[in-house]
């Protein structure tokens, strides 16, 4: 396997590359040229309205669908070339799945583990293993078909694990799933993440994504319309210091200390909600400094005065022109 | 087998000790309950126990009954289990799981034939003694009682893999073509019961495996089994490795054209074998009682017998290999420049295996030619000239071409079928072809257009002055439809690539 350093947002080797990656569906174009870096180790957030050609990637990058032209390579493999050698360090998970209902969970990743060809000895250690770190050691004897839809699920991830995938690739996987399986799900995906797997999760769902996503690729009728560190993004789109600021339930001071904020020329995009003032502040943060001690001595009210992070949500908001396909 | 992992999960959930235990004990006691009727059923009305002709009938009618249950359980109700196996794995939404599995085809293939089906081939087990114990006392011989399960075996696994092969396809097929054929695999195991019933009857009622010099394999004369065997392992086997080559199409790796190859090869050599010229020569002496030309007529039917074969196989290969108008319209769409096209493996291989395979069908024919021409002058008639081997295969060559072309013309359309569609217009075709030459003559234009009339017409004026133009006036109306259909095909070819960048601009 030839690892292979592409320049991204700093110097890193880099495990999903595609390269101008096109599929079409007779003439609608699903994906176009694509070209995605993802380094090692990083938990990338897939992220798009319906229809903005998600899954069609991810079925491209774990080799379920040629692609029209261009090329992936994963690990430095290019896919597509040797599926087979490809399947033994990509794990998928679907969107819309089934499992073999009639098996108990251990009898179910006993089978998965022998065609994954893990090494007789080891099969036993390794389920005991996955079963442990999906937390399904207590439904080891169930029938996968009596299990809820958050068990499922995990009992999917733990299939996928048994191979000890470099790349894991979920395709939204929070849906369906009532708000605690979904927690505990992103708790798993941040666990991966931690053990060093490059992990691929599509969502349109951008709450759920923030808490563990490192870096962002956002897809728009078919096109990548920004991918990268979140961190460099938000540098990137930052066009000054987003601050917001909490006064107490008090009108006169509220419209007070608006008017002051108005007499300033670095402070833009004031938005007032009630009693906290939002703004773009264009100095820098010693300024910034400056500006926060003469507001708390003219004005008694203020309760807090913080600088707001760019989240996934305002990445997207800010880059997306939210359009379906 | 035992280390295969998909035949362990499906075995796994067939063989539960209870469900065995049940199976077992259901199956002993319906074989009980049903040699008890048998042996009330055959008593004669006096009624003497010691009476061998008692006991040979009871031997005789539980015989058929077991090796009926056998046939049943392994054919119908195995093979329709086999045929579910994929298209089961489609609606359950696990077929991902066979996608991106890291067992081999075989793996994956041979635990779907034989996982589901372990349970059946026991229960055929444990029927076996009883009808052995049968057999005996029915009179049937060793050798008899061999060849017919020999038979059965070999049939049964045919027909699994026949089932495998449709289950397969049709989940690889488009969404709409797969439900509309989805039934096609579970109805194999009906098929095959009807074909199978037939099959034993005959061999039971003629005992024709003993009738030796009277089918003949490369002139060596061999029974009728040996060949039917042949013939129904060959079946099997390109099913099996036609179902190897669906899974691999559906994990996306890449397939081999020599396979196609390799299948004409071997198809090749067991008709030549079959239609070998010492069919002829084997014929009783006393048949010119049906005309003087009996044995010439029996002659020239093995080569057009063997043209119209391999004219349908080319045939499905032409619907099977030619590129749907999605499929163009989808490339086109990623590189629009008519040459990077051409280089896409799908229509390299299309372009390749065709000429290949004419090739291999014409060598085949070129081999048998010469038995059948001395084997007639052995009988005493005149050989046949080398001109009407090449007129004929050059007919058959063109005829092909303008086939594929005119199946390719059909897919480039709108239709979800439209390479079925050209297939089953060209049989039409050849059809109203056939039916033109009893309105208006075997050497008119519409006649002389199918190319297996032609190549009889040929044969039968083979001894006449006016053959030489016949022979020239066929070679050009060929030539005329290869040409009408390569046009259309062009034509179609550009007018798709237009219009697809019309819309794209």
């Amino acid at each position: 396997m030839r690892p292979f350093v592409v320049l991204l947002d700093i110097e890193r080797v880099c495990m999903i590359a595609t390269f101008a990656l096109t599929k079409y569906y007779e003439t609608l174009p699903a994906v176009k040229n694509v070209d995605l870096f993802i380094g090692s180790g990083e938990i990338c957030g897939l992220i798009g309205p319906n229809g903005a050609g998600k899954t069609t990637l991810l079925k491209m990058l774990a080799g379920l669908l040629l692609p029209t032209s261009g090329k992936i390579e994963i690990a430095g493999q290019e896919v597509g070339a040797e599926p087979k050698k490809l399947h033994s360090f990509v794990g998928y998970l679907p969107d819309n799945f089934g499992l073999y209902d009639e098996l108990t969970v251990w009898q179910f990743l006993d089978y998965f583990a022998n065609a994954q060809r893990v090494e007789k000895q080891a099969i036993a250690s390794r389920i005991e293993k996955v079963l442990d770190l999906t937390r399904l050691v207590n439904k080891r004897d169930a029938l996968v078909g009596t299990l809820s839809r958050g068990m499922r699920q995990r009992v999917l991830v733990a299939k996928t694990l048994l191979s000890h995938p470099k790349v894991l690739l979920f395709d939204e996987p929070a849906s369906g799933l009532d708000p605690l399986a979904r927690r505990e799900l992103c708790e798993l995906i941040k666990m991966l993440g931690s053990m060093g797997q490059t992990i691929i999760v599509s969502s349109h769902i951008l709450s759920e994504l923030a808490d563990f996503c490192t870096s962002v690729a956002i897809m728009e009728q078919g096109k990548l319309v920004r991918s990268g560190r979140i961190e460099t993004i938000v540098e990137k789109l930052a066009t000054g210091i987003s601050v917001c600021i909490e006064v107490l339930e008090d009108l006169a001071e509220f419209d007070s200390l608006a008017a002051s904020l108005r007499n300033i020329t670095q402070v833009q995009n004031i938005s007032l909600s009630s009693y906290k003032l939002s703004f773009t502040f264009m100095g820098d943060r010693r300024e910034l400094v400056q500006l926060h001690r003469e507001l708390v001595t003219r004005h008694s009210g203020i309760i807090s005065f913080y600088e707001k992070q760019m989240t996934v949500e305002d990445v997207f908001m800010a880059v997306s022109s939210h359009q379906t396909s | 087998m035992f280390n295969n992992a998909e035949f362990l999960r499906n075995a796994r959930v067939q063989l539960t000790p209870r469900k065995m235990i049940f199976t077992i004990g259901l199956t002993l006691g319906l074989i009980v309950i049903g040699e008890i009727l048998i042996w009330g059923g055959t008593a004669p009305t006096n009624y003497s126990p010691a009476d061998y002709s008692h006991i040979k009938e009871f031997g005789k009618a539980s015989f058929n009954l077991l090796f009926f249950s056998q046939l049943i359980l392994l054919t119908a109700v195995a093979a329709t289990v086999v045929g579910g196996s994929m298209v089961q794995e489609k609606m359950r939404n696990t077929l991902i799981f066979q996608q991106m599995t890291l067992l081999s085809p075989h793996e994956v293939l041979l635990g779907k034939m034989f996982g589901p089906t372990a349970i059946y081939y026991l229960l055929a087990a444990l029927m076996m003694p009883f009808s052995i114990v049968s057999a005996f006392f029915g009179g049937v011989s060793l050798d008899s009682l061999v060849s017919i399960y020999a038979a059965l075996f070999l049939s049964v696994l045919a027909w699994q893999a026949i089932s495998l092969y449709f289950s397969t396809v049709v989940v690889n097929a488009s969404e709409v073509t797969g439900r509309n054929f989805a039934g096609l695999s579970y109805s194999v195991g009906g098929i095959a019961v009807f074909f199978m019933s037939i099959f034993f009857n005959v061999f039971w009622r003629t005992n024709w495996r003993m009738e030796e010099g009277k089918t003949f394999f490369y002139g060596v004369p061999i029974s009728g089994l040996a060949l039917a065997l042949m013939m129904i392992t060959f079946i099997g086997f390109w099913a099996y490795i036609g179902a190897v080559r669906a899974l691999k199409e559906l994990q996306l790796i890449r397939l081999s054209p020599k396979t196609i190859w390799l299948f004409f090869v071997s198809l090749e050599v067991l008709l030549v074998g079959w239609f070998w010229g010492a069919k002829i020569t084997g014929l009783p002496d006393n048949l010119t009682e049906y005309g003087n030309s009996y044995y010439v007529t029996s002659a020239y039917g093995l080569v057009i017998f063997y043209l119209v074969i391999n004219m349908m196989l080319l045939m499905a290969l032409a619907g099977v290999s030619s590129i749907s108008r999605n499929q163009l319209r989808e490339w086109w769409s990623g590189e629009s420049d008519a040459i990077s096209l051409l280089k896409r493996m799908e229509i390299k291989n299309s372009i390749i295996n065709y000429p290949v395979v004419i090739g291999i069908i014409l060598t085949g024919a070129a081999v048998l030619w010469p038995s059948i021409s001395s084997a007639l002058v052995q009988r005493n008639y005149s050989g046949v000239s080398s001109i009407f081997l090449l007129v004929t295969l050059l007919a058959f060559a063109i005829s092909a071409i303008s086939m594929a072309s005119f199946i390719q013309f059909c897919a480039m359309f709108r239709f979800r079928m439209a390479n079925q569609a050209g297939v089953a217009l060209w049989v039409l075709l050849v059809i109203i072809a056939g039916i033109a030459t009893g309105i208006f003559g075997e050497t008119s234009v519409f006649a002389l257009f199918n190319p297996i009339v032609f190549s009889s017409v040929l044969l039968d004026h083979m001894s006449r002055s006016e053959v030489g133009g016949l022979m020239l006036e066929g070679i050009l109306v060929e030539i005329l439809f290869a040409l009408i259909s390569i046009g259309f095909m062009y034509w179609k070819w550009r007018r798709t690539r237009d219009e697809m960048l019309k819309n794209k601009a």
